[in-house]
């Protein structure tokens, strides 16, 4: 381990010479007493210097966070030899942080001890954080020596976009497939009840409803929904960010689109739907839609990585005609871009179930506040509401994202509008 | 049929730990660091009978500078200027009274030390209380070390040739502080 002297040697060992040249010069025992607890503490402590460098491991106690949550941080130390002054500097990058201190500490050690320093670290924000390397400056010689290094690896983080459960109602507008968690128009095996009707051969003996069997005197049976899964896909519009993404008290509109589309990802999943997600900024990458658990880390892989980023409308008209005619499209918004807008509208007219959920910010702090920007964002804002209006013409509904149950009674209209389409035929 | 999605394993809301009652504390432990510094400069200040200005004021120069940027050479003028102080009160040749030496070494180390202790550790950095306890045990032990050598000397007496004391002095002077310049250059290599 490499030593290097600190001020405090060279003004010790100035002062000590001092004090001792003059007290030979002037026969003064009074100076030697003022200089030997200086030598006695330039001295001792350099014959008693550390000679191994100490080790340092870091870990956490999780590796996957949600919005908010925190974990325990910890960092592993063996000192071989003793050290008077152990200082930790931790680099941390990214959406995490230490609320309680810790990425810069100080402590001290004796020979052959082991110690763990455990802090609270925070996840305020999504996204993918690391813990870099840590710096330690070491003292040595009670301040007269110094040395630094760095020690312990990365630690990777990830922070999902959830933050509240997501809850809708059990209405899809086009249930598909043959298994699912939601009611069907279909009658069939299920559980909630459709009617009641007589019995026909194949019908199964515990569907039989016995009372109205024995009122009538023929037998009837309890007919039933039967129960299916549909697709859902979320479109994230991510052509532009507006608002401030710069912690957890600001958000911009891919904030809210990001945690809106994990909450909903997660919500039909669970329900056994099969989700499918569209970043229009990559929009040649689309993830598919599936199912399953497996499907709803890929897709929070998929979120972490959205980026505001310029939209090639042939791109996005590609990957739009590919969506499935019964898939209930979610469109995540801040519309403020016609193309866009048009985009959700064509999907409407092709008969496909559109709801466009509102992303941008109830705050949004203007990039240079200045006259002409302020009138050029309301004029921004006017066009936008027509382009709300527009929507609604075209049967696309417009709605804020609100969490949990915001979705609900747009989603009940979907589904009596695609009934109705079908009785219509 | 798929089996519905769970959620990953994450972590959870914990309790502070450390408490923010704690890592104030820590905040404060470099604070009083810094007031030692200060202490042992007003010390150093009061100690002699007859301050000089000049030597007073490179003094609190030195001192101020020692509080506020500890690692920036502020303890050497402070300690040159204080032990110009001590010569200039008592004059070439006075004899101090003995508790005042006493007490004017030990400010004179507190002031080296804890200058040395607070360019360790700046503030804002948590300060955890092994440091603390660490660096008091070992000022304790080397003032003991030092109060030994002292009575010692004290207990032989003055030397009566002057060329004898020269000799002893100049090569005391030699030893003190060519050892720490040949264990730094040993390590070095």
């Amino acid at each position: 381990m490499r030593w290097s002297p600190t001020p405090a040697l060279g003004s010790a060992v100035g002062s000590i010479a001092v004090l001792l040249v003059l007290a030979v010069l002037l026969r003064r025992q009074d100076l030697l007493l003022l200089g030997l607890p200086l030598a006695v503490g330039t001295v001792l402590p350099l014959l008693s210097r550390a000679r191994r460098a100490p080790t340092v491991g870091v870990r956490t106690s999780a590796a996957t966070l949600f919005e908010g949550q925190s974990t325990t941080f910890s960092q592993q130390l063996y000192v071989p030899d003793a050290l008077d002054v152990i200082r930790l500097r931790t680099q941390l990058e990214g959406w995490i942080e230490l609320p309680d201190g810790g990425q810069d500490v100080c402590t001290a050690a004796g020979p052959d001890e082991d110690l763990t320093l455990t802090h609270r670290l925070a996840a305020p924000h999504w996204g993918r954080s690391r813990i870099g390397r840590v710096r330690i400056s070491l003292i040595a010689a009670h301040g007269l020596l110094r040395s630094t290094l760095s020690g312990g690896d990365t630690v990777a983080l990830t922070t999902i976009p959830l933050r509240a459960e997501f809850s809708a109602t059990d209405v899809v507008p086009a249930a598909s497939g043959l298994v699912g968690a939601h009611r069907s128009r279909r009658i069939g095996e299920g559980v909630d009840p459709a009617g009641v009707r007589p019995f026909v051969a194949g019908d199964r003996l515990r569907r039989i409803n016995w009372p109205v069997s024995l009122r009538t005197g023929d037998l009837h049976v309890t007919a039933t929904y039967s129960d299916r899964d549909t697709e859902v896909v979320l479109v994230l519009d991510s052509a532009v960010e507006v608002g401030s993404s710069a912690g957890p008290d600001s958000t911009s509109n891919l904030d809210v689109a990001v945690r809106a589309a994990a909450s909903i990802a997660e919500h039909y999943l669970r329900h056994g739907d099969r989700v499918g997600v569209l970043d229009l900024g990559r929009a040649g990458r689309p993830v598919r839609p599936r199912t399953g658990q497996a499907h709803l880390f890929r897709i929070m892989d998929v979120l972490l990585e959205v980026r505001a980023a310029p939209v090639s409308e042939l791109a996005v008209s590609r990957a739009l005609a590919r969506i499935s005619g019964r898939a209930l499209v979610i469109m995540l918004s801040p519309l403020l871009s016609t193309a866009v807008a048009a985009e959700a509208a064509g999907l409407s007219r092709a008969g496909r179930s559109v709801l466009v959920v509102d992303t941008l910010p109830d705050e949004v702090a203007l990039p240079e506040p200045g006259p002409w920007i302020e009138l050029a964002w309301r004029l921004q804002l006017i066009e936008r509401s027509n382009l709300v209006a527009a929507l609604a013409d075209h049967g696309v509904p417009v709605v804020p994202w609100l969490g949990s149950g915001s979705l609900d009674q747009v989603l009940a209209g979907l589904a009596r509008t695609a009934r109705a389409a079908r009785v219509h035929r | 049929m798929n089996g519905p999605a769970r959620l990953p394993r994450t972590g959870a809301a914990l309790p502070p730990t450390p408490g923010r009652s704690d890592h104030r504390r820590y905040l404060l432990g470099g604070a009083g660091v810094r007031l030692v510094i200060l202490l042992a400069g007003l010390a150093l200040l009061a100690i002699p009978a007859e301050p000089n200005l000049v030597w007073v004021v490179l003094t609190v120069a030195g001192v101020l500078v020692a509080v506020g940027s500890p690692g920036q050479g502020g303890a050497g003028l402070a300690l040159g200027a204080s032990i110009g102080s001590w010569i200039a009160a008592y004059g070439w040749e006075g004899a101090p009274p003995l508790g005042a030496t006493v007490e004017f070494a030990l400010a004179l180390y507190l002031l080296h030390t804890s200058t040395a202790l607070a360019a360790a550790v700046p503030l804002g950095v948590q300060l955890r209380a092994p440091v603390l306890r660490r660096w008091l045990r070992r000022c304790l032990l080397e003032l003991a070390v030092a109060a030994a050598l002292g009575a010692a000397s004290y207990g032989f007496g003055r030397p009566g040739s002057s060329s004898v004391l020269q000799l002893l002095g100049l090569l005391g002077v030699l030893v003190l502080a060519g050892v720490p310049v040949l264990l730094l250059h040993r390590y070095r290599d």
